[in-house]
C-alpha cells in the first residue's frame, strides 16, 4: 500500500476515532444523569477513568507494539 | 468493547458503570498516541511538520460529531446513545482493516527507556510545567457542561461548546505546525499559559452561557497550540529511540494526571464555592503556572 494511501487512512482513522470522544465527552454525563446518577457519582466516573489511563497506556502501548500488531488491537476492541 | 459498553449503557448499578467505564478507557486510551505515533513515523522525519495536517481531522471529526449528536439524540432520545456509538465502532473497526502496519520494533516503550527518560531534567521540567497548565484545563474539561447548566443553557448549547472549541483548533493544527518548530518550547508554553489565564478570567466572570459557548473558540490558540508544542517538545527532546515513550509519559501527564487531579479538585471546588470561584482559581492558577515557565525560560537562557 502506497504511503500515501496508509495517510489517507490514518486521517480518517484519526477522525473516527476522535468522532468517537465527541459523542462520549458532552453526551455520556448527560445520559448518566438521564438514567439517575447523582452528579458526584458521574464526576467520579468521567473524573477517575483518565487516572486509569495512565496506569493502561503505557503498559498497553508496549504490549501492542511488541506484538507488531496493530491489528490484534483492534480486534482486542470488540472482544472484552 | 462492546460487552464493556452494555454494563455502561444499561446498567443503574454505580459500581458496575464505574468499573466497566474503567475498562472502558484501558482499551479506548491508547488508540490516540498509537495513531498520533504511526502518523509521525509514516510522514518520516522530512515531512514531520505536517502532522498538524493530519492531527486537524481529529478536531473535525470531534466537532462535527459534537454538532451532529445534539439534534440526533434529541430525536431518538439520550437513552437511544449506544445506538450511535455502536455506528462509530463498527466504522473505526472497519477501517483498522485497511491500515498497514508499519514495523514498530525499533521504539517501544521499555522500562529502561522509562528510566532514561525520567532521568532527562529539561524534558521532567517541561512535563511538569505542560502538568501545571493543563490540570485547570482538565478541569474545565469536566466542568464545563455543569457550569453551562448552572447557567442554564440547553443541550445544543452543550453540543455547540465542544464543537466549537474542536472547530478552532483547525486553523491552528493546519497553519502553526511549522511555526511552532521555530521558537523555544517554554517560550511558547509561556504565551500558551498566558492565554489560558485570559480565558479562564472571561470564564470566571462572565454570567451569559452563549457567551461562554463563544469563548470557546479560543480553544484553538490556548490547547490547540499547547498540544503541537507539547508533542514536538516531546519529539525533539528525547533521542530517537525513546520517542514513544516520551509520547506516552506526556500523554499520561497531561491527561491521566492532571484529568485526575483537574476532575476531581474541580468537583470539589464546584460544589463547595461554585463554578465562577473555580475559574478564578483556575486563572490564579494558570498565572502562577506562567510565571514559573518563563522563570525557567530565562534560567535556560
Amino acid at each position: 500500500m502506497s504511503n500515501k494511501r496508509q495517510m489517507l487512512f490514518l486521517k480518517a482513522l484519526t477522525l473516527v476515532n476522535a468522532s468517537h470522544k465527541g459523542l462520549i465527552l458532552p453526551f455520556l454525563p448527560l445520559f448518566l444523569s438521564f438514567r439517575g446518577f447523582s452528579s458526584v457519582e458521574i464526576g467520579t466516573i468521567l473524573g477517575i477513568a483518565p487516572m486509569v489511563s495512565i496506569v493502561a497506556q503505557p503498559f498497553l502501548v508496549t504490549l501492542v507494539i511488541s506484538i507488531k500488531r496493530l491489528k490484534g488491537y483492534c480486534y482486542f476492541y470488540i472482544l472484552p | 468493547m462492546i460487552a464493556v459498553s452494555f454494563s455502561i449503557f444499561f446498567s443503574t448499578s454505580f459500581y458496575i458503570v464505574f468499573i466497566s467505564f474503567v475498562a472502558f478507557h484501558f482499551v479506548m486510551s491508547p488508540a490516540g498516541p498509537l495513531l498520533d505515533s504511526m502518523a509521525i513515523k509514516s510522514l518520516g522525519a522530512k515531512k514531520r511538520d505536517q502532522y498538524g495536517k493530519v492531527r486537524l481531522w481529529g478536531s473535525v471529526g470531534f466537532a462535527f460529531t459534537a454538532v451532529v449528536s445534539g439534534p440526533v439524540l434529541g430525536m431518538i432520545g439520550i437513552h437511544n446513545i449506544y445506538i450511535l456509538f455502536w455506528i462509530l465502532i463498527l466504522l473505526l473497526l472497519s477501517l483498522t482493516l485497511f491500515l498497514k502496519d508499519n514495523n514498530h520494533a525499533t521504539d517501544k516503550v521499555s522500562l529502561q527507556g522509562v528510566k532514561e527518560v525520567l532521568t532527562n531534567k529539561g524534558f521532567m521540567v517541561f512535563l511538569f510545567l505542560c502538568f501545571l497548565v493543563m490540570i485547570p484545563h482538565r478541569m474545565n474539561d469536566t466542568m464545563l457542561v455543569l457550569h453551562l447548566e448552572d447557567l442554564g443553557a440547553t443541550t445544543f448549547l452543550v453540543g455547540a461548546a465542544w464543537a466549537l472549541a474542536a472547530f478552532s483548533e483547525v486553523p491552528v493544527f493546519y497553519f502553526l505546525t511549522q511555526k511552532v518548530l521555530q521558537f523555544h518550547h517554554l517560550f511558547l508554553l509561556g504565551i500558551v499559559a498566558l492565554l489560558f489565564t485570559i480565558r479562564w478570567l472571561l470564564y470566571g466572570f462572565i454570567e451569559s452561557a452563549e457567551w461562554i459557548v463563544f469563548f470557546q473558540i479560543t480553544q484553538g490558540l490556548t490547547f490547540g497550540l499547547f498540544w503541537l508544542v507539547a508533542l514536538q517538545t516531546a519529539v525533539n527532546f528525547v533521542p530517537n529511540h525513546l520517542r514513544s515513550t516520551g509520547q506516552a509519559l506526556l500523554m499520561s501527564t497531561c491527561f491521566g494526571l492532571g484529568g485526575a487531579v483537574g476532575g476531581t479538585t474541580g468537583g470539589a471546588i464546584l460544589d463547595n464555592f461554585g463554578s465562577q470561584t473555580m475559574y478564578q482559581l483556575m486563572a490564579a492558577m494558570t498565572f502562577l503556572a506562567m510565571i514559573g515557565i518563563f522563570t525557567s525560560y530565562k534560567m535556560r537562557q
